[in-house]
């Protein structure tokens, strides 16, 4: 998609006037080696938000809020480098301009804006040369329809998306930035700061030991050798099944169970690669948000970080494995921040190699915990179930894990390893966790 | 930090609770024996306010203080912090 022409927009940071420097984070690290080891191929780890402008908004205010995002909130600004030391380092720039395509149309909007956006995310960010979000607007006769931002992923988690998502509409709204955007936003570098002060340097300790005393105890990855197959030609395969189903049924047994819908789905997708395709003992790493700390709740940044569980058992019964899950994932989320180089080679001095090779990643709904869960009655849960469609999202020849399972409110989707688990037996098993889960919840909640 | 464990009052505990939930409505409303579950306060809500507590008291909560009931209210939970800072100095 070409654009028609581009604005360049002027920002000065929120609050100082002065680039600032430092290392990254434990959140930005853990996903920075993330991409780093996917690279040059990491551009689908790109965020892609599609916000519709409100009708009679003046492209100026669109430009505005981009604008008044960009100066706020230093993620937006920051350049990253590595060192001499071959250290990746973050420079937060408090001045320059904000390259914005606007691309003018006759045709309909939202599909040219869907391929902006598409065109846009297939392209990696050099994250050293161009600030990690990109700007489109789609104007019709000149007049704003809809505004594209692709974000690189270590500028924002799920958490920090659904942030900006919020601001952005309010701004586009026609808001003030003063309304709608926190006074002094946690920046990256506060973050740092906390890390790097005597409080963050303790939590940081009895995170690392926390994580020896948990990867003393990891199995060697999810399947047993016995499982093994001729994997397919691209052999890592992603799936999706499309269906709400799946994180009612987990919300309302969480509140029946009360434990977290998490914990919930995490004992169903264990139980479920027990008796689908004989796991005795599941090690696997949960993906944590890491916005506990109430400072970091304003924070736009990459926080979130993955923490070890294993699983042993699996024959039990869903309230003795949920409840295993919630203490366990109680006791570890006190202490989430660690570095992940130490958390390498805390693996590899383990004995055997605590090699993470499967990934939970539960995405609930916003403001969507047990004690907001609503009623939902049996007969929309059994019509969610009913109509989940399956479809294969893309395959891979290359990949750092053998399974990932992540859960969001409208679907549930796997990435496979097929030399464990095939592709039909993969879609059997997001098939089969749904339907388990849709049954606890009928046969537990509503007495069926 | 370096808290004295007589001059930690439930109403103290009680504001730090509330800085853990900066998303809760009517927090106003809330008292030190408020049940803080029927308040509206989940499992992800509720480790915020642990990171609160332990954060401000310079304190961990030892693994048998993590259950539902001690952080049923603030008055429970100001008490389970008097009990690992008098451990800590007795």
């Amino acid at each position: 998609m070409v654009a028609d022409r581009r604005a360049d927009i002027p920002f000065e940071a929120w609050g100082g006037a002065d680039p600032q420097y430092g290392r990254l984070t434990c959140g930005q690290r853990f996903i920075w080696d993330i991409i780093a080891d996917l690279a040059p191929n990491d551009e689908h780890l790109n965020s892609e938000l599609l916000l519709d402008v409100p009708g009679g908004t003046e492209l100026e205010v669109v430009l505005r809020s981009v604008r008044a995002l960009v100066e706020r909130h230093a993620s937006l600004r920051t350049l990253y480098t590595v060192d001499e030391e071959g250290e990746p380092v973050q420079q937060a720039h408090a001045r320059g301009t904000i390259p914005v395509a606007v691309i003018d149309t006759e045709e309909d909007a939202e599909r040219v804006a869907e391929e902006t956006a598409r065109a846009s995310a297939g392209e990696r960010f050099c994250l050293d040369a161009e600030l990690p979000v990109r700007f489109s607007v789609v104007t019709q006769e000149g007049a704003p329809r809809v505004l594209v931002l692709v974000l690189s992923h270590i500028v924002v988690d799920i958490w920090g998306l659904r942030l900006l998502v919020e601001q952005t509409g309010r701004l586009l709204e026609g808001q003030h930035p003063d309304d709608v955007l926190p006074a002094d936003p946690w920046q990256p570098l506060d973050q740092l700061a906390y890390e790097e002060s005597p409080a963050g340097r303790r939590k940081l300790e009895r995170a690392h030991r926390f994580l020896r005393e948990s990867l003393a105890d990891v199995p060697a990855g999810p399947f047993p050798d016995s499982a093994r197959v001729r994997p397919q030609p691209n052999r890592y395969w992603m799936g999706e099944l499309l269906s709400q189903a799946p994180d009612k049924a987990a919300r309302l047994l969480a509140r029946h169970l009360g434990v977290s819908a998490s914990s919930v789905l995490i004992a169903v997708a264990a139980i479920t690669l027990h008796r689908l395709c004989g796991v005795t003992e599941f090690g696997f790493s949960l993906r944590t948000l890491n916005r506990y700390d109430a400072r970091t709740q304003t924070a736009v940044g990459h926080y979130s970080q993955e923490l070890p569980l294993v699983l042993r058992r699996l024959d039990r019964e869903l309230p003795d494995i949920a409840g295993e899950v919630q203490r366990s994932a109680v006791s570890m989320l006190r202490c989430p921040y660690y570095w992940p180089p130490e958390m390498r080679r805390i693996r590899e001095e383990a004995v055997p190699p605590a090699r993470s090779n499967a990934t939970i990643n539960y995405i609930g709904k916003p403001g969507g915990g047990p004690a907001e869960a609503e009623d939902i009655p049996a007969a929309e849960l059994l019509a969610d179930a009913g109509n989940a469609r399956f479809r294969w999202l893309f395959e891979h020849s290359e990949e750092k894990i053998q399974f990932l399972l992540s859960s969001h409110p409208r679907s549930l989707s796997c990435l496979v390893d097929t030399a464990f688990l095939p592709p039909e037996l993969a879609e059997r098993y997001l098939r089969t966790v749904q339907d388990s889960l849709v049954d606890l919840a009928l046969s537990a909640v509503h007495g069926h | 930090m370096g808290s004295d464990v007589r001059a930690i009052t439930d109403e103290e505990v009680l504001g730090v609770v509330i800085s853990g939930l900066p998303g809760f409505r009517n927090t106003e409303q809330l008292t030190p024996q408020s049940d803080l579950w029927a308040a509206g306060m989940d499992s992800l809500s509720n480790i915020s306010v642990m990171v609160a507590i332990e954060g401000e008291f310079d304190i961990e909560f030892p693994d048998e203080f993590l259950t539902p009931e001690v952080f049923t209210s603030a008055a429970n939970i100001a008490e389970a912090v008097r009990a690992i800072l008098g451990g800590r100095t007795g």
